[in-house]
């Protein structure tokens, strides 16, 4: 039996109404995941359509976190935004990899490359 | 004030807080004495109104004796409707539950409601509202309110005896005052055309020209047929239309009106204005709104407006109809409308089910025939909006002919869509939905039934005067029966089955034996060998030459796995107020769920050349027990489907999408598919399913024969090919994780075995670690793969044992050898 303190953070920054950078690290698990989605939510509540998370410093990425991006890039998509994954660790783009994840969230290199993309899709 | 009065003026104020405040209660409220009269009201409008009354109370003792208060509840619905400014739908609700509360009939209510109703002034506040925002200036001081001229109105035109009167009743009573001049009643023809009923204000030369409107002429009218709305005109000519009178109020307004019930537009009500009209307020809307359906309740009984009285409870004409179906050589349904109390078209109940008649899911005519249409067909609802196409056809009689209309059906919970050319077309109060399924799609609701064929279902029949019994299919392993085994007679069912379910199925046999009913019953079946499953039983007496009770036809189904779906709504539903005991339970469910479909143990397989080991090992926390799933199967094609796979998340949740999911790839890999399309149509499935689950999983389909492997994969970890002292991970196929997304393709490959060869399937339970990039976990796990083994069992149990799994996940590991 494991016992781990749950280890995620979120930092959210807001560039602007339609726009938000969210930096996430940690492991994002079944005890994690919830957390994550709350903020994503948030964010999406408050008008926000497009939504860069940061991954640079995410160590770890299970089923749970998995799911908690798709049901965000579904809901964004549907309402004409989209979220973009940025920077995601060796381990983590592994993961996207072989789930297929990234044939529909291709991930792009800095968070840079990301919001260029975002603004470019309009 | 006036005194007692129904609670109102805030639609928002719902009658339960109501209640809490006012006392007496709202249906005592309107039973108070009838002496709080205003003092002000005239001598003239009480003399009126006292006949008015009067004469409505003789219209209760008329209505009750015929049992049928139809008209007087339409009145207090009006009052209602114009009190608490709401639509006639939830007045009509407001109306049930104050007689509820009151303890009185909904008939006697109304007159007490329609009693009050004229003998107080509260609706002058309206008149004044009404006068200034229409900007007319209509009957002088002392006149009657709106809700009594309209009040009036309604009873005139109830009492007219033709729709002529009743077009000039409502002009005089409730129209002019209004501002309007003159007023057309038109009913709609089978075909779509108009007829005019009744007018006033047009004069009768006018009235000539438009008696008669044939199909397909777009007049004001029409326009509110179609488009089943009241309809706003500022100036008719400004918007083009033409329609009758416009000749000689050519910038008039005209407000138009679908006048219906029970979802059935019977005709339509327009009223002309002589100058332009600006936007009328919502309350005047609403009661012209009133005003139309109060129209089309006369228009109803009157015989030549529809072939068809209110209600339809045989529906006039579907026999007919169901006979003539019968001879279309492409499936239909007859279908006649279903209201609830209020007279609201709820629904559809299928009258007949025809001969050519072929259930998308694949169901027995007999389980059709009869039912509701929708809770035979729930996706009808949905986003395939036939149902609002059937609602639409019938409110206006036009036909809805289309061609590749994307149906839905569910196929055990799981919605399956197909194209097809639909026709809908209203004949008297039924309609005849017709429709041809494209071969493709045929094809494919086809394969689904051959799913549902290994969703565990048996079909019997039973000669209960000779005693010989049937079975099909898979009704010997259902009740764990070898072959050779005398098979369950009805009447013995009890003594398989819990003793707490003894009652379902006394009553069950009752109505099949005794009523000689189709009857339908769930139980739980206790099984010699230990083993619990849940069975729906359903069965159809047939009658011998005699008329005695000659056989019984049915079928067994296994629906344990839709109870365990209920199980885990349950279980979610419990979570909140979840005790520990409740959690331990769930658990333990979880487990045994888990052992019920999986058992841990080497499944026996009969495939020539090929040695086949397993290896299942649940998470040691009873609570992260997951939705790991394996499955090797021999296919009818003596194919071999090879499958691991791995639902997101842990508990009965998880457990149960791993059961649809596993049963679903089973039933469709009968099909004869490749491993990609076998997993996009898994991928619909997951996608589907209510708790949108995501899933991974490998899916191989070996050919003994020339000992091909062709595989696909969806998320999921690709196998590993052991070959002498190599082991390789397969190539990383395109392939996306089952439920993400509606549709999905899934790239395919083929691998030629050689013997001596092993292929590895496995869950990421073996390979998960924290500290460790996947890529490393795999490469540990190939290092210990190309270790020599004796056998494939030993070969397992080394991976098993040298796993660097750490997240205390669940593991699975299917091998296969080449011999």
């Amino acid at each position: 039996m494991f016992e781990r303190e749950a280890n995620l953070e979120v930092d959210v920054e807001i560039r602007d109404d339609l726009t938000a950078v969210l930096t996430v690290g940690g492991e994002l698990d079944m005890e994690t995941a919830a957390g994550l989605e709350d903020r994503l939510s948030e964010q999406f509540g408050q008008g926000r359509r497009r939504l860069v998370l940061d991954l640079s410093a995410l160590d770890f990425m299970d089923s749970s976190g998995l799911n908690v991006l798709i049901r965000a890039v579904n809901r964004v998509r549907e309402s004409g935004g989209d979220l973009y994954l940025a920077a995601p660790t060796p381990a983590v783009r592994r993961i996207l990899e072989i789930t297929g994840v990234t044939m529909t969230i291709p991930p792009y290199d800095g968070v840079a490359d990301a919001l260029a993309a975002a603004v470019a899709a309009g | 004030m006036s005194g007692p009065r129904i609670p109102g003026g805030d639609p928002a104020a719902g009658l339960p807080e109501a209640g809490a405040a006012v006392s007496p209660a709202p249906g005592t409220a309107v039973t108070a004495p009838a002496d709080v009269v205003p003092a002000e009201t005239t001598a003239d409008t009480d003399g009126r109104l006292a006949a008015t009354v009067e004469r409505l109370r003789g219209e209760v003792r008329a209505a009750q004796a015929a049992a049928e208060g139809r008209a007087l509840i339409e009145l207090a619905k009006g009052v209602i409707v114009e009190r608490l400014g709401c639509g006639p739908a939830q007045a009509a609700r407001q109306l049930a539950e104050l007689a509820d509360r009151a303890g009185l009939s909904r008939l006697e209510l109304a007159a007490d409601i329609i009693n009050q109703a004229a003998r107080d002034r509260m609706a002058e506040a309206a008149d004044e509202f009404v006068r200034t925002a229409v900007g007319e200036s209509p009957a002088p001081a002392p006149a009657a309110s709106v809700a009594v001229r309209l009040r009036t109105a309604e009873s005139a035109v109830l009492s007219a005896g033709d729709t002529q009167a009743v077009a000039e009743s409502l002009l005089r009573h409730a129209l002019e005052p209004l501002g309007a001049v003159a007023v057309a009643i038109w009913t709609t023809g089978p075909d779509t055309s108009l007829s005019l009923r009744g007018h006033a204000g047009f004069g009768p030369d006018e009235a000539a020209r438009w008696h008669y409107v044939p199909p397909g002429v777009t007049t004001a009218a029409r326009q509110a047929l179609v488009g089943r709305r009241t309809v706003r005109y500022a100036s008719l000519a400004a918007a083009g239309i033409p329609s009758i009178g416009r000749s000689r109020h050519p910038d008039g307004g005209r407000v138009v009106v679908p006048a219906g019930t029970g979802g059935r537009i019977h005709g339509v009500l327009e009223i002309c204005w002589g100058r332009p009209l600006d936007p009328l307020p919502q309350a005047v809307e609403r009661q012209l709104e009133a005003l139309a359906e109060l129209c089309a309740h006369t228009l109803e009984a009157l015989p030549e407006a529809s072939p068809g009285g209110f209600p339809v409870p045989g529906g006039a004409g579907a026999s007919e109809l169901a006979e003539l179906s019968d001879g279309l050589y492409d499936p239909a349904l007859v279908l006649t409308p279903h209201l609830d109390e209020a007279g609201q078209l709820v629904d559809f109940r299928i009258r007949h089910a025809n001969a050519h008649f072929q259930d998308p899911a694949g169901r027995p005519r007999g389980s059709v025939d009869g039912a509701l249409l929708l809770e035979a067909y729930p996706a009808t609802a949905g986003s395939s909006e036939l149902f609002d196409r059937i609602e639409r056809v019938y409110a206006t009689g036009e036909p809805f002919r289309a061609r590749r209309v994307r149906l839905t059906a569910l196929v055990d919970q799981v919605p399956l869509a197909s194209l097809a050319d639909i026709s809908i077309s209203r004949y008297g109060t039924s309609v005849l939905l017709i429709w041809r399924v494209e071969d493709e799609s045929a094809r494919l609701a086809s394969l689904l039934q051959h799913a549902q064929r290994l969703g565990r279902v048996g079909a019997f029949e039973e000669d209960v005067v000779a005693g010989d019994i049937t079975w099909h299919g898979q009704l010997y392993e259902l009740f764990g029966l070898a072959p050779t085994e005398q098979p369950v007679a009805l009447r013995e069912l009890a003594a398989h089955a819990h003793p707490d379910d003894a009652d379902i199925i006394r009553r069950f046999l009752q109505k099949v034996l005794d009523q000689r009913r189709v009857a339908s019953a769930a139980f739980r079946m206790l099984r010699h060998d230990g083993v619990t499953r849940h069975i729906r039983v359903t069965a159809e007496p047939a009658l011998g030459p005699d008329g005695g009770l000659q056989t019984v036809r049915g079928a067994y189904q296994d629906i344990s796995a839709q109870h365990w779906t209920e199980v885990a709504l349950t279980a979610t539903r419990d979570r909140l107020v979840a005790t520990e005991e409740a959690a331990e339970e769930r658990n333990r469910l979880t487990l045994q769920l888990q052992h019920a479909i999986m058992p841990p143990v080497k499944p026996p397989l009969d495939a020539p050349g090929l040695d086949v080991a397993v290896r299942y090992r649940p998470a040691e926390t009873e609570s992260l027990v997951g939705g790991d799933w394996y499955d090797t199967v021999v296919l009818p094609s003596k194919k071999v489907l090879l499958c691991v796979g791995d639902v997101a998340g842990h508990g009965v949740e998880a457990a149960t999408g791993m059961v649809v999911l596993r049963n679903a790839l089973r039933g469709l890999a009968v099909t004869g598919a490749g491993p990609g399309q076998l997993l996009s149509w898994l991928n619909s499935v997951a996608h589907h399913l209510t708790a949108q689950v995501t899933a991974t999983a490998v899916c191989g389909i070996y050919d003994p024969g020339s000992r091909t492997l062709r595989w696909a994969r969806a998320g999921h970890l690709p196998p590993v090919l052991v070959r002498g002292e190599e082991a390789d991970d397969l190539p990383l196929l395109r392939g996306m994780l089952l439920g993400a997304l509606a549709e999905a393709e899934y790239e395919e490959s083929e691998l030629r075995l050689e013997p001596g060869d092993t292929v590895l399937m496995y869950t990421d339970g073996l390979v998960e670690r924290r500290d460790t990039a996947v890529h490393d976990s795999v490469t540990q796990l190939l290092t210990v793969a190309r270790q020599p083994s004796d056998s494939l069992e030993r070969r397992l149990d080394q991976l098993l044992a040298r796993s660097k799994s750490d997240t205390d996940d669940d593991t699975c590991v299917v091998g296969v050898q080449v011999s």
